[in-house]
C-alpha cells in the first residue's frame, strides 16, 4: 500500500466562521483508489472540509492538491470536472425525472446538431447500473425509487461524470440492512475499478468493514490517521472524544437544587422516530438532549409541541395526560418552541422585529378586537433592553439583525407569552460567542424564574455547562440519562457514538 | 452618501405618488379637460367597482396566495341578487337579494379557500377552477342572457349619487379601503395574514391559526368581489352574466403597483386604491385625448413594468448596501 501515491492532499486547512475555528490547521492525505473514512462527532469539522474539497466554502488558508495538480481555491463546477464528486446527506436528484436523465444531467451525449441522444444515454445508464449489479431501470422515475435505490443513482450520477474520488457524506443513515449490504456491495465494486471514496458515517462499525484507513477530527482539528486494522471501537471513540475535563468551568458544577414538582412528563412515548422515550421535567430544571444528528433530538420537541403526532405512550403535563394536537393547543398550555432553523422556521425576516417579538402574545395586546400599539411598543422596548439586543430601532426588518440577536427576538417572543415550558432547539447554532454567552446566562435566568427548558444541542459543552440532567439519544432512543453531579463527557460521548452505554 | 441612501428610502416609500403626479401632470399637459372636478369625479365612480375588486385580491396576495375567481364571482353574485330583486318586489326583495349574493360569493370563497388550505391544491390552481365554475354557473342562471328591468330603487344603490356629483360606488370604496387597512394594521387576524404570507411554517409554530386565517382571507375575497358584483348590477340596472370579465387581472396588477408582493408577506390596500387610480387615469386619458383603447392596453402593460422596475430597483439596492 505504500506504493501508492496520494490522490488527494488537502494540506494545513484552516477556515473560520464568525466566533468559531471550525478547521484549524487540518492536513487530510488520501491515497488513490482506497476507502478512506473521515470520523468526527458533531462539530468536528468533518462537513466543513468536505465543503472546501467541492468548493462550496473556500478556505481560509491551505492548499489542496488533487492528481498531482494544485487545485485554484474557487468553482464548484471546476472541481467536478477535476472528478471530485460529493454525495451530500440530503441528495440533490430531481424526482420526477428519469433514473438515466439524472444521471446524465450535467453532461448530455449529443449529436453533432446539438440534439440529445436519448438512446445513448438510456443504453450508457443502464449498462453502468447492470455493471454494477444495481437493480435500476434507468427508465424509471426518482420519484418511484426507495432511499437506497436513490443514493446508488447518484453514485452512477458521479460515474458518469468520471469521477475519480467519490466523497460519501453519511450514505448510510437512511438506509436499511440490506440496502446497506448492497451499498457495501457497490463501495468494493468501485474500488476494484481504481475509484477512490472519502466515506463519511457517525456509525463506527460501518467503517471498520468498509474502510482501509480512517482520519480522526475533533473540534476542528487532525487528531489521527491510522489503517483500520489497527484501530477498534475503543480507540476510536477516545481519539473521537478526548479525554478533557478541564474545559468545564467549576463554577458550573454546581448541581443547582432543582423542585420535585413535575411539570412534564414523557411515559414510553413512541412517534416513528423515537421509541419508548421516558423523561420527567421539573420545575426550574434545564434538560438537555445530546445525540448525533438525526438521532432524533428534535423529534421529541416536535411531539411535545404538536408537530409531530405521538402514536404510543402518554404525554403528561403537571401530572394529567394531555392530548397536544397542534402548535396553537401547546401554545395554551404554556409551551414554547425556539426551532432549530431560525430563518426558515423561527421567524418572518421580511416583517420587524416588533412583530416578530409579538407574534404569539399578540392577541394579548387587542383591547376588543383593536391592537393596542402603545403597549406593545412599551413591552418589546422593555424586552430589547433586558435581553441587550443590538438593533437600531424595534420598527427595523428582522432581517438585517445578527444571528445572535435574532435568537434574542426569539426568546423574547416566548418570554412575552410568559410560557412555562420552553424547548430550544440549537439555542446557539451559528451564533458568535459573545451572544452565546448571553444566551447561556438567560437561560439560567429563565430557569430562575421556575420555568423550565428542555434544550436539543450539537455541541455537548455547552450542555454540560447549563444543564442539570442530560439524556443521551442514539437512533430514536434514550441510551443513557445522567445527572450534573456526576457528568462524564467521555462517557456522553461513547454512549451518543456506540449507543450503549458503559 | 448618507443623503444618497435617505433619497432611495423615500423614492422606495412613494414611488406609487411619484408614479400618479407624473401622470396627472402629463395627462393635464394632453388634455384641458383632464384636471377638472367633473373628470376626477368620473374617475373615482370608474375606478370605484374595479377597487373594490383589488381590495379583495390584496388580502389573499397579502398571505401569499392569488384569487383568479374575483371576476366570475362578480358575475354570478350580480346574477344572483338581479334574480331576487326581480322576482321579489319591494325594500325586502333588495334586502334578501343582498343577503343571498353575499351568501354565495362567500361560500364560493369559502370552497377556494378550503381546496388551497385544508387539501393543498395550489392558490392558482383552486382559484382558476372556481373562475371557470362561477362563470359557468353566472351563464347557466339565465343561459347566458341577462337580466333587465330591475327595481329604480335597487338601481339607486349603486347608480345613485351624493349632491349629485360624487357616485355611491366611490364612497363605498374608499369607506371600504379605510375600513381594510383599520383591519390589516389593528387587528390580530390583520397582523396574522402577514405573519403567513411572510413565512407560513414561522406563523404556525408561533400558534398562528394558519389554515382558519388563510381560508378566512379567501372568504373575505370572495365577499368583497361579491359585493362588487351587486353594486356593477345596481349601477347598470342589468344582471350581466359576463361581468367582470378580465377583472381579476386588473386587480392584481393594481395590488401589485401599489407594493405588494405576489410571494406573500408584503403589501397594503391603501398602496392598492392607489394602484387602481394610476390605472384609470390611463384608460381615461387615453379616452380624453380620443386614442383607439388598443393603445391603453399597451400603456397599462408599460405601466405595471415600470413600476415594478421602480420599486426592484429602489430595494435591491438598498439591500446590495447591506
Amino acid at each position: 500500500m505504500e506504493k501508492a501515491g496520494y490522490i488527494l492532499e488537502m494540506r494545513n486547512i484552516t477556515k473560520t466562521f464568525p466566533g468559531v475555528k471550525a478547521l484549524d490547521d487540518v492536513t487530510f492525505k488520501v491515497k488513490a483508489g482506497e476507502v478512506h473514512c473521515l470520523i468526527g462527532a458533531n462539530g468536528a469539522g468533518k462537513s466543513t472540509l468536505m465543503k472546501i474539497l467541492s468548493a462550496v466554502y473556500s478556505e481560509d488558508s491551505g492548499e489542496i492538491c488533487f492528481d498531482s495538480k494544485i487545485l485554484p481555491s474557487q468553482g464548484t463546477q471546476k472541481r467536478r470536472n477535476e472528478g471530485i464528486a460529493v454525495i451530500y446527506q440530503e441528495l440533490s436528484l430531481f424526482n420526477e425525472l428519469t433514473v438515466a436523465e439524472n444521471v446524465y444531467v450535467n453532461n448530455y451525449p449529443k449529436f453533432k446538431n446539438g440534439a440529445i441522444d436519448w438512446k445513448k444515454v438510456c443504453r450508457d445508464t443502464q449498462n453502468l447500473a447492470d455493471s454494477l449489479n444495481l437493480k435500476i431501470n434507468a427508465k424509471d422515475t426518482v420519484s418511484s425509487l426507495n432511499i437506497g435505490q436513490r443514493q446508488l443513482t447518484e453514485i452512477m450520477k458521479a460515474l458518469a461524470c468520471d469521477a475519480k474520488l467519490i466523497v460519501m457524506d453519511e450514505p448510510s443513515s437512511a438506509l436499511s440492512q440490506s440496502e446497506y449490504k448492497i451499498l457495501v456491495k457497490v463501495i468494493s465494486d468501485l474500488k476494484k475499478k481504481g475509484i477512490t471514496i472519502i466515506y463519511i458515517s457517525h456509525h463506527l462499525e460501518e467503517l471498520f468493514e468498509v474502510g482501509d484507513r480512517i482520519t480522526i477530527l475533533r473540534d476542528g482539528k487532525f487528531i489521527a490517521c491510522q489503517e483500520a486494522g489497527k484501530l477498534n471501537e475503543d480507540n476510536l471513540v477516545e481519539y473521537m472524544t478526548g479525554i478533557d475535563l478541564t474545559q468545564i468551568h467549576t463554577e458550573e458544577t454546581q448541581v443547582h437544587p432543582v423542585s420535585d414538582e413535575v411539570v412534564l412528563e414523557l411515559k414510553d412515548m413512541c412517534n416513528g422516530i423515537n421509541q419508548d422515550i421516558n423523561l420527567k421535567l421539573h420545575k426550574g430544571e434545564i434538560l438537555g438532549l445530546y445525540g448525533l444528528v438525526g438521532s432524533g433530538r428534535s423529534e421529541i420537541l416536535e411531539s411535545v409541541f404538536g408537530t409531530r403526532s405521538i402514536r404510543e405512550g402518554s404525554l403528561m403535563l403537571h401530572g394529567k395526560a394531555t392530548d397536544i394536537k397542534n402548535t396553537h393547543n401547546a401554545i395554551r398550555h404554556k409551551i414554547g418552541l425556539a426551532p432549530e432553523n431560525r430563518k426558515d422556521q423561527g421567524l418572518v425576516l421580511s416583517l420587524s422585529v416588533w412583530e416578530n417579538m409579538s407574534m404569539v402574545s399578540l392577541p394579548r395586546f387587542a383591547k376588543k378586537g383593536r391592537i393596542c400599539y402603545k403597549d406593545i411598543n412599551a413591552e418589546c422596548e422593555a424586552h430589547k433592553t433586558r435581553l441587550n439586543i443590538k438593533t437600531p430601532s424595534i420598527n427595523t426588518v428582522i432581517r438585517n439583525l445578527s444571528g445572535g440577536n435574532q435568537q434574542k427576538v426569539i426568546l423574547s417572543k416566548w418570554l412575552m407569552q410568559d410560557c412555562k415550558i420552553l424547548l430550544l432547539d440549537e439555542p446557539t447554532q451559528g451564533i458568535d460567542v459573545m451572544a452565546k454567552e448571553e444566551i447561556y446566562k438567560l437561560i439560567r435566568e429563565i430557569s430562575e424564574l421556575g420555568k423550565s427548558l428542555i434544550i436539543v444541542s450539537s455541541e455537548l459543552q455547552e450542555l454540560l455547562r447549563v444543564c442539570d440532567n442530560i439524556h443521551i439519544l442514539y437512533d430514536g432512543r434514550q441510551v443513557l440519562k445522567i445527572n450534573k453531579s456526576n457528568y462524564n463527557q467521555e462517557q456522553i460521548l461513547h454512549a451518543s457514538v456506540s449507543g450503549r452505554a458503559i | 452618501m448618507m443623503k444618497n441612501i435617505n433619497f432611495k428610502i423615500l423614492l422606495q416609500k412613494y414611488s406609487l405618488i411619484m408614479l400618479l403626479i407624473i401622470f396627472i401632470v402629463i395627462s393635464t399637459a394632453l388634455s384641458p379637460n383632464f384636471l377638472t372636478p367633473n373628470n376626477f369625479l368620473n374617475l373615482l365612480q370608474q375606478a370605484s367597482i374595479p377597487g373594490v375588486v383589488a381590495i379583495a385580491m390584496t388580502l389573499v396576495v397579502l398571505i401569499g396566495g392569488i384569487d383568479l375567481s374575483v371576476g366570475s364571482v362578480l358575475a354570478f353574485s350580480g346574477m344572483i341578487t338581479s334574480m331576487v330583486v326581480l322576482n321579489v318586489s319591494g325594500p325586502g326583495g333588495i334586502i334578501i337579494g343582498f343577503i343571498a349574493g353575499l351568501i354565495v360569493s362567500s361560500l364560493m370563497g369559502l370552497f377556494t379557500g378550503l381546496l388551497i388550505s385544508r387539501f393543498q391544491l395550489p392558490a392558482f390552481i383552486a382559484s382558476l377552477a372556481m373562475m371557470e365554475i362561477a362563470r359557468g354557473a353566472a351563464l347557466l342562471t339565465t343561459s347566458g342572457n341577462p337580466v333587465f328591468g330591475l327595481s329604480t330603487e335597487f338601481n339607486r344603490i349603486g347608480g345613485g349619487f351624493i349632491f349629485d356629483k360624487l357616485a355611491n360606488t366611490a364612497v363605498i370604496w374608499i369607506v371600504l379601503t379605510i375600513v381594510f387597512a383599520l383591519i390589516l394594521k389593528y387587528t390580530v387576524f390583520g397582523r396574522s395574514l402577514f405573519a403567513i404570507g411572510g413565512n407560513y411554517e414561522a406563523a404556525m409554530l408561533s400558534g398562528i391559526k394558519t389554515k382558519r386565517n388563510y381560508t378566512l382571507a379567501y372568504v373575505l375575497s370572495g365577499l368583497l368581489a361579491g359585493f362588487a358584483g351587486i353594486l356593477t348590477a345596481s349601477w347598470m340596472s342589468t344582471g350581466q352574466p359576463t361581468a367582470g370579465n378580465g377583472y381579476e387581472l386588473d386587480a392584481i396588477a393594481a395590488s401589485v403597483i401599489g407594493g405588494a408582493s405576489l410571494s406573500g408577506g408584503k403589501g397594503s390596500v391603501i398602496g392598492t386604491f392607489g394602484g387602481v387610480f394610476l390605472l384609470q387615469i390611463i384608460t381615461n386619458i387615453f379616452n380624453l385625448v380620443g386614442l383607439p383603447s388598443y393603445y391603453q392596453r399597451i400603456a397599462k402593460g408599460a405601466i405595471i413594468v415600470l413600476a415594478l422596475l421602480l420599486n426592484n430597483f429602489v430595494s435591491s439596492e438598498k439591500t446590495k448596501k447591506k
